[in-house]
């Protein structure tokens, strides 16, 4: 069923075609969350506000852009909303420290135990790398990277111009090569 | 220096020259480096392995449990709007009025019915009763004195009923 048409029957209270609708983008809203966030606790916390966010408001969707566009953008904006609050709050996730998500990340099965388990640790440390980046840089990178959005779709989710889009992911990467060259060097 | 300061500066550009997002003139200007500095391509090669290490576009499977965490905060939402928070608070808003009515009520009619327990009856009463100054005194809830008494001499009414 195409999405319109499940968004027609979530705005006359079908609790199926609401079910659908989350079946088809729970992982996209829960694995952005989750490499934002660092959090697998806010991840969730996260999921389940944009979802009741989505169900509110589905009649209000233009159908101008992507219905996926629109997930990304209320992700993102729910996302950066709690770092600002957490922020405050001063909480530290100690997961977003010792990367509990790389659990949830399985192996290739073409590679030897040895190889994976390098990998596993060079992952775990890119992942915590882009952890410990500023929010919006982190969103911009995560975007890019692990979505695969273009810089106009990155642009569009996180509600900035092309140019505030490209300079979040310069800062981000060099901030990131910086972070990660002595580490390399570390690990040998 | 102007070599170590170009070298940092290049460094910092690697992870984007791999990805392909420099402008063409860095890019150009970072290549041509990379010819002559040995130190700057082994970074390169390291930040390549470190950097496809982590697989880029796999996304991470949400856990089971969480359609059943959205399906109750929306009937739990459902719920709350079934019973607006006006009218819950106008049965909260009444219902200590009531109570505190409802006690004062039970707290008079117990006192009434305590009073009728202790209140002597009036045949109790002319019995028991003295005139005069004792009736002042409120002595007429005790037993007359004995006759002969001091007390009765004092206080016991003549056949008349005049206290002496």
């Amino acid at each position: 069923m195409e999405d319109r048409e499940l968004a027609e029957k979530i705005e006359k209270g079908d609790t199926d075609a609401f079910r659908r609708l989350f079946e088809s983008y729970k992982d996209l809203v829960y694995s952005i969350s989750l490499r934002i966030s660092g959090s697998r606790e806010e991840a969730e916390d996260i999921t389940q506000d944009v979802f009741i966010r989505i169900f509110d408001s589905i009649g209000k969707f233009r159908w101008e852009a992507k219905l996926s566009s629109w997930f990304y953008r209320i992700t993102v904006n729910t996302c950066l909303k709690r770092e600002r609050r957490r922020r405050l709050e001063k909480l530290v996730s100690l997961e977003s420290l010792f990367g509990e998500e790389e659990d949830l990340l399985p192996a290739s099965e073409e590679e030897t135990p040895d190889r994976q388990v390098e990998q596993v640790e060079t992952g775990r440390i890119v992942r915590q790398a882009i952890r410990r980046l500023p929010a919006r840089q982190r969103t911009a990178i995560v975007l890019q990277r692990y979505e695969a959005l273009s810089y106009e779709e990155i642009a569009q989710a996180m509600a900035i111009s092309l140019y505030a889009v490209e300079s979040l992911i310069h800062r981000a990467k060099e901030n990131l090569a910086r972070e990660l060259l002595p580490l390399k060097k570390d690990l040998r | 220096m102007k070599h170590e300061m170009k070298h940092e500066t290049v460094r910092e550009k690697l992870l984007r020259y791999l990805d392909g997002d420099l402008p063409e003139k860095e890019r150009l200007t970072v290549r041509s480096h990379l010819r002559s500095c040995r130190s700057c391509r082994d970074d390169l090669r390291e930040l390549e392995e470190v950097w496809k290490a982590d697989p880029r576009a796999e996304r991470i499977a949400a856990p089971p449990f969480l359609w059943a965490r959205v399906s109750a905060a929306l009937k739990e939402r459902e719920q709350r709007e079934r019973f607006p928070v006006a009218a819950t608070s106008l049965i909260g808003s009444l219902w200590r009025p009531a109570a505190a009515f409802a006690a004062i009520l039970l707290l008079m009619t117990g006192g009434v019915k305590l009073g009728d327990v202790l209140t002597v009856s009036p045949a109790e009463f002319e019995r028991t009763r003295v005139s005069g100054a004792e009736d002042d005194l409120g002595m007429s809830y005790f037993e007359v004195l004995p006759p002969g008494s001091i007390g009765s001499r004092v206080l016991a009414p003549d056949e008349s009923g005049v206290r002496r």
